[in-house]
This record gives structure tokens, C-alpha cells and sequence, in this order.
């Protein structure tokens, strides 16, 4: 995976672009929109982390311009500002997630990597969270390189889970997603298909969080 | 009480009300006077007129079947006391014939001769007169019935007269109003002196003397200064309380810098691989400490300024509570902590201000976090009343002494057992500070086990 950071400080920016090379994660940073603009015609990312407080065009501004030329891009918004307006006008614009300052490294290198998956979910047909590995083209997941055996429903719901990384699921959401009109289904039942799925990933880095009167939230500890 | 936003002065106020309220006074009596006056000069000059013509109806008598009118000149002496004034007359028979005087000199309407003086008012020869009716019965053989006697005089004396008796007293009805003004003027003045010297000494007083005012013996005054006082008072408890605040976060701050720089110079010469990390470790927890105190410093100083400009909107509440849900569960993802969520209206919306509502409820998770078992049970929720809206986030900590609840709202007052370092204190007091900002009130009740935090907001569904 390929990240681009555009950030106006430059010492922010050798840290990050430090650790992300160190952990395996090619990350190249520019200082403002307008060489991102640049650099975004030529060359292929596939994430941007974008800070807000930028010299010249900010952070908003390039971001909406993504989204309107189409690109699907996923953007992780860096702000200063703990004012949680630019948080949601973030997420309005189109941004994927947004972490705000000052933050652990490690945990933007989690968030990168929640957000990659979840793009990759969709696009590619391995998957590999932390020491878990789905292929949905064989229906196989394995922990530790073990095969864990899983029943049909058990994989859709996994799948369901590692596409929304770090959102939370309703039970209505899954129950909407896994069962078909003619299915009769009752909450019970996602319930017991969670808990047997939390069961077989015990070992997995996969932790499937329940928020009792909400739903589900799948986080990938790595 | 007056509700104008024009300023305006008391002492002109009071002057001007009681200045038109004296003007009316004045319009009314000078109406009387005048009144007076007229009656006073009729009166005097009526009683010339009476004179006059009882003269003549003297020497009203008959001879021989005919009315004899001898008119005695001392009639017209007693009127020429009025030398301006022309007289009239006309001496009617009892058949209504003019005898001698002004023919058809006007008598008053519908008139009933009698021997009684009728006065009455009428013009005669283009001028208005008074004059006077009187008659005479005689009773003689070939002469019976009333012989009329009609008297007028010009009114240039009696108007003369009651002028004279207006004027007079006008003049002294302004000299009394003008003294009562001045008197009144006087005594405003001297009412109002004692604010201002309550504003001369407010102004002079250094700001730093924060005494109270000097006492007054005005009942009327003495709220005032109580009030002034008081609001004193509590502007000083406030900046204590700033003073307080500045000086616990710069301890605060100052003393995690310290530790970071120190532990960063101890790293510096350490040689040992292993002891350079526990050295590190050490400074990013010193550092960690460090960055969370400074957010919720800011956090504080955000919704302390969102308080003052009262940035409302509708907001739904299950969106931003599960949102923020959201975001807790994920920082927590690996603990142990459980999460539940209780909200039986999803589509419950409230007029309150977002931005805080959220750092609001976020620091009460977070201190439900921080002081709570490793296997806590964390419930954010909402429960609603008839007026009331209830949020509620329930853990399972070590709860708070009751003696202790009130103190721990202030602000970095911590619980003496905390053994948690990683933590300011600020949480409640930005809780408090939002709270109130959205007009409820802050509870705090010990389950068993665990603390339940309560924010009471007042219903005002948007």
C-alpha cells in the first residue's frame, strides 16, 4: 500500500513518514494541497492522509475537490482544531476518518490500515488482519495459519464484520445483510451466531466488541 | 417601572413630572380665580345696580289712573362710580308700555315680573351690559298689575375689576409654584447626592480593593450597595477561582514538563538497552499524562467559550450519543470493558449545542474508564421525563464517597486514593460547565457497585 501524507510540518511529517517506512507501509508526504494535486495526476496512492491547516488551499477544500472529480480515494483527515465541527464536516466532505492531534503514530498506522482493509474488502480477494487471513474466493479464514472452520452464515458475518472495520454494525444492519426475505430471523439468533463466530476467532487478533443496546464493532488489534 | 432603553436622569424625571404636574394645578386654580374674580366683580357692581333700581321703583307710583315715574338723578350718581360704563334703562307700564328710558331695551327671556332683583347678562347697543329686572305691583284703580324696571350697565368696571382680582391672584399662585419647584429641585438633589457619591467612590476605588462599599443609611440605597456588593463578591470568587484554575493547570503542566525533561535526561546517559527502555516507556506515559491535560484544558477553555455565545441547534440525540459510542468503544477496543447503550427514543431531539454536548459526554465515559475495573460495564443512556431529559452514563467503579461528591465537581479535585496518574481532574468540571451551559443540572448517586453520572437537562424538544 501506498500513502501519501500532506502535511505543512515537516518535522510531524519525517516522524510519521519514519515510522510508516519502518512498520512496512511506503508513505511519501508533500506540504500543501497544491503539490498533492500534482503528485495525485501522476502517480497512484492508495490512501491520503490530509491535514486541515494547510499553507494555501486546506485541507477541506482539496478534499471536496477529490470527491466532486470522483475519486474514491480513502482520506484520513489530520486536524488541530478539537473543535468537533471540522470533524464532521470532514466526514460530510467525504473524508473516511479523521484523528486529531496530537496522536499516536501507531494508532494512525491501525487507523491506515482499517481503512485499507475496508477498501480491500471489496477489491481484492485476500484479506489479512493482524495474524487473521480471509479468502473469499476459497472460503477459507485462518488464524496463526491454522484453518479455522466456520459455517456458511459464520463466514458472511465475518466478511460483513472486516468490511466495516471500526463502524458499528446493528443487529438490523446485519440481520438486513445476512438473511434473506423469506427468513424468519430473531434478534436471539444474531446474538448466538456472534458469539459462536467470537468463539472460533478467539485466538484471532479480531475483536468483536458488543455494545449491548446498539450493536456490533469489530476492531483489528495489530 | 419604566421599561424605556433611552437613559435618562432621574433628577430630570422627577423635575419635569412634578413641573407639569404643578402646570396642571395651576391651568385648574387660575380656572377657579378667574371664576372667582367675575363673581366677586358682579357681586360689588350688582349691588350698585340693585341700588339703582330700587331707587327708581320708589319713585314708581300712580295719579289718577296713570303710572307717574319721577326718575331721581341720584340714581345716576350712584352708577357714575363706574365712570366708563354707560347706563341704560326703560320703565315698562303694567300693560307692557314703554314709560320713559331706552325703548325695547332687552328683558331676559321667559321673565315673570317680581319685586325681586333678577340679574342677568345681554347685549344692548352692540355691547354686552349687566342688567337688572325688577318690578313694582301697584294696585290702584285704573292702574293694576307689575310697572317693570330694567337697568343695564356697560361691564368695562366689573371687567376692570375681576382682572385686577386674577391678576393679583395668578401672581401669587406662580410665586408659590415656582418655590415649591425650587424646594423640590433642592430636595431631589439632596435625595440623590448619596449615588452620587456611591458612583464617585465606585469609580475611585483601586481594583484591587475588594472590600465592601461604605454603608449607607437610605433604605432605598441600601439594595443596591447589598447588590453591588454581592456581585463583587462573586466576580472575586471567580477570579479566585481563575487564579486558582491558572495555578493548579500550570502545576499541573509544569510538573509532567519536569518529569518528561528529566527522565529524557536520564535516558540520554543510560547505557543499557533494556534500561533505555523502561526509561522511554516512562516518558511516553509522563507524555501521554501531558497531552491529555492540555486537551482537556482546551476542551475546558472550548466549551467555557461556547457557554458564553450560546451556540444552539437541534441535535438528535441517539446519532450523537451513538456516535461518540462509536469512537469510545474503538479507543477501547481492546480492553475489557463492556459497552451498553440505553435509549428508548431514537428519534428524541433536543435544542443544545453539539460541539459540547459531545466533549461532555465523551470525559464522562472516559473518567468511567479511567476509574473503573479492568472488566468494567459502562451504560451511556437517555431517559426522558415530562420535562425533563436524563443522561446518564452508569460504570462500575469504586463510586464516590457522598461526603466527597460536592468537592469533586470542582475543578482538579481529586479523589485522594486516585491511582491512576493519567488524569486531570478537568473531566468533571467540563461536565459541569456544559451542563450548566444547557440549563440542567449535574447529579452524581453511588450504585451499587459503581457511579452514575446524571445530567438533568431542562425538556425543550426541538
Amino acid at each position: 500500500m501506498r500513502i501519501l501524507l500532506i502535511e505543512d510540518n515537516t518535522e510531524l511529517a519525517d516522524v510519521v513518514s519514519e515510522y510508516f517506512n519502518h512498520v512496512g507501509h511506503p508513505l511519501d508526504y508533500c506540504n500543501s494541497a497544491e503539490s498533492a494535486e500534482r503528485l495525485l495526476t501522476h502517480q497512484d496512492f492508495d490512501l491520503l492522509i490530509l491535514d486541515i491547516n494547510l499553507p494555501g488551499k486546506n485541507g477541506f477544500q482539496l478534499l471536496k475537490q477529490l470527491r466532486t472529480q470522483g475519486k474514491g480515494i480513502p482520506v484520513l483527515v489530520l486536524t488541530a482544531r478539537a473543535e468537533v465541527d471540522d470533524r464532521i464536516s470532514a466526514l460530510d466532505l467525504g473524508a473516511d476518518d479523521y484523528m486529531v492531534k496530537p496522536f499516536d503514530v501507531r494508532e494512525l498506522a491501525a487507523r491506515c490500515r482499517a481503512l485499507l482493509r475496508r477498501q480491500r474488502g471489496n477489491a481484492s480477494n485476500q484479506l489479512v488482519c493482524g495474524n487473521l487471513t480471509y479468502d473469499a474466493s476459497s472460503g477459507s479464514v485462518t488464524v496463526n495459519g491454522q484453518l479455522v472452520d466456520l459455517r456458511n452464515r459464520e463466514m458472511q458475518l465475518l466478511e460483513l464484520f472486516l468490511n466495516n472495520l471500526d463502524l458499528v454494525l446493528t443487529k438490523e444492519q446485519i440481520a438486513d445483510r445476512l438473511y434473506r426475505f423469506d427468513e424468519a430471523y430473531t434478534p436471539n439468533a444474531i446474538e448466538q451466531l456472534v458469539t459462536r463466530l467470537r468463539k472460533k476467532l478467539t485466538e484471532s487478533s479480531l475483536k468483536i466488541k458488543t455494545i449491548r443496546g446498539l450493536g456490533y464493532l469489530t476492531h483489528v488489534d495489530d | 417601572m419604566w421599561t424605556t432603553d433611552i437613559a435618562y436622569s432621574l433628577r430630570t424625571r422627577l423635575l419635569s413630572g412634578t413641573a407639569w404636574l404643578l402646570l396642571t394645578v395651576f391651568f385648574l386654580l387660575s380656572l377657579g380665580v378667574w371664576q372667582y374674580a367675575r363673581h366677586t366683580a358682579d357681586l360689588s357692581y350688582d349691588r350698585l345696580l340693585t341700588g339703582s333700581a330700587l331707587a327708581i321703583i320708589e319713585r314708581i307710583s300712580s295719579r289718577q289712573g296713570a303710572v307717574e315715574v319721577d326718575l331721581p338723578y341720584a340714581v345716576l350718581e350712584i352708577l357714575s362710580l363706574a365712570p366708563d360704563d354707560k347706563v341704560y334703562y326703560e320703565v315698562r307700564s303694567h300693560d307692557g308700555q314703554h314709560l320713559t328710558g331706552y325703548p325695547s331695551f332687552p328683558a331676559p327671556p321667559n321673565h315673570v315680573p317680581s319685586d325681586t332683583p333678577f340679574f342677568y347678562n345681554t347685549h344692548f347697543l352692540g355691547e354686552p351690559i349687566r342688567a337688572i329686572a325688577v318690578a313694582k305691583r301697584l294696585d290702584d284703580p285704573g292702574v293694576s298689575g307689575w310697572i317693570e324696571v330694567y337697568l343695564g350697565q356697560g361691564r368695562m368696571a366689573r371687567d376692570a375689576l375681576a382682572q385686577e382680582i386674577l391678576l393679583g391672584e395668578m401672581a401669587v399662585l406662580v410665586l408659590v409654584i415656582a418655590l415649591a419647584l425650587a424646594c423640590l429641585a433642592y430636595g431631589i438633589n439632596h435625595t440623590l447626592s448619596p449615588l452620587n457619591r456611591l458612583s464617585r467612590n465606585l469609580r475611585s476605588r483601586p481594583a484591587e480593593n475588594m472590600g465592601p462599599l461604605p454603608d449607607t443609611r437610605i433604605r432605598e440605597i441600601r439594595p443596591l450597595v447589598a447588590a453591588i456588593d454581592q456581585y463583587r463578591t462573586r466576580l472575586q470568587s471567580n477570579l479566585d477561582s481563575m487564579q486558582i484554575f491558572i495555578a493548579d493547570a500550570s502545576h499541573q503542566i509544569r510538573t509532567a514538563l519536569s518529569g518528561t525533561q528529566a527522565q529524557l535526561d536520564i535516558a540520554e546517559m543510560e547505557q543499557s538497552p533494556e534500561k533505555l527502555q523502561y526509561r522511554l516507556r516512562l516518558i511516553g506515559r509522563q507524555h501521554r499524562r501531558l497531552t491529555r491535560l492540555t486537551n482537556q484544558l482546551l476542551t475546558h477553555a472550548l466549551v467555557a467559550h461556547r457557554r458564553d455565545t450560546h451556540q444552539f441547534q437541534p441535535v438528535n440525540l441517539d446519532s450523537l450519543l451513538t456516535s461518540i459510542l462509536t469512537l469510545e468503544v474503538r479507543d477501547h477496543a481492546l480492553s475489557n470493558i463492556e459497552f451498553n447503550y440505553h435509549n428508548q427514543q431514537r428519534d428524541l431531539s433536543i435544542e443544545a449545542d453539539p460541539v459540547s454536548l459531545r466533549e461532555c459526554v465523551r470525559n464522562l465515559i472516559d473518567n468511567a474508564v479511567k476509574y473503573g475495573p479492568d472488566d468494567n460495564r459502562i451504560t451511556l443512556g437517555v431517559e426522558t421525563r415530562p420535562d425533563q431529559i436524563i443522561l446518564f452514563v452508569d460504570d462500575q467503579g469504586p463510586g464516590i464517597p457522598a461526603e466527597m461528591i460536592p468537592r469533586v465537581i470542582q475543578r482538579f479535585e481529586r479523589l485522594a486514593d486516585e491511582q491512576n496518574g493519567i488524569g486531570s481532574g478537568l473531566g468533571l468540571a467540563i461536565v459541569k460547565t456544559v451542563t450548566e451551559a444547557h440549563g440542567g443540572t449535574l447529579h452524581l448517586c453511588n450504585l451499587a457497585p459503581g457511579l452514575r453520572v446524571e445530567l438533568r437537562l431542562p425538556r425543550r424538544d426541538s
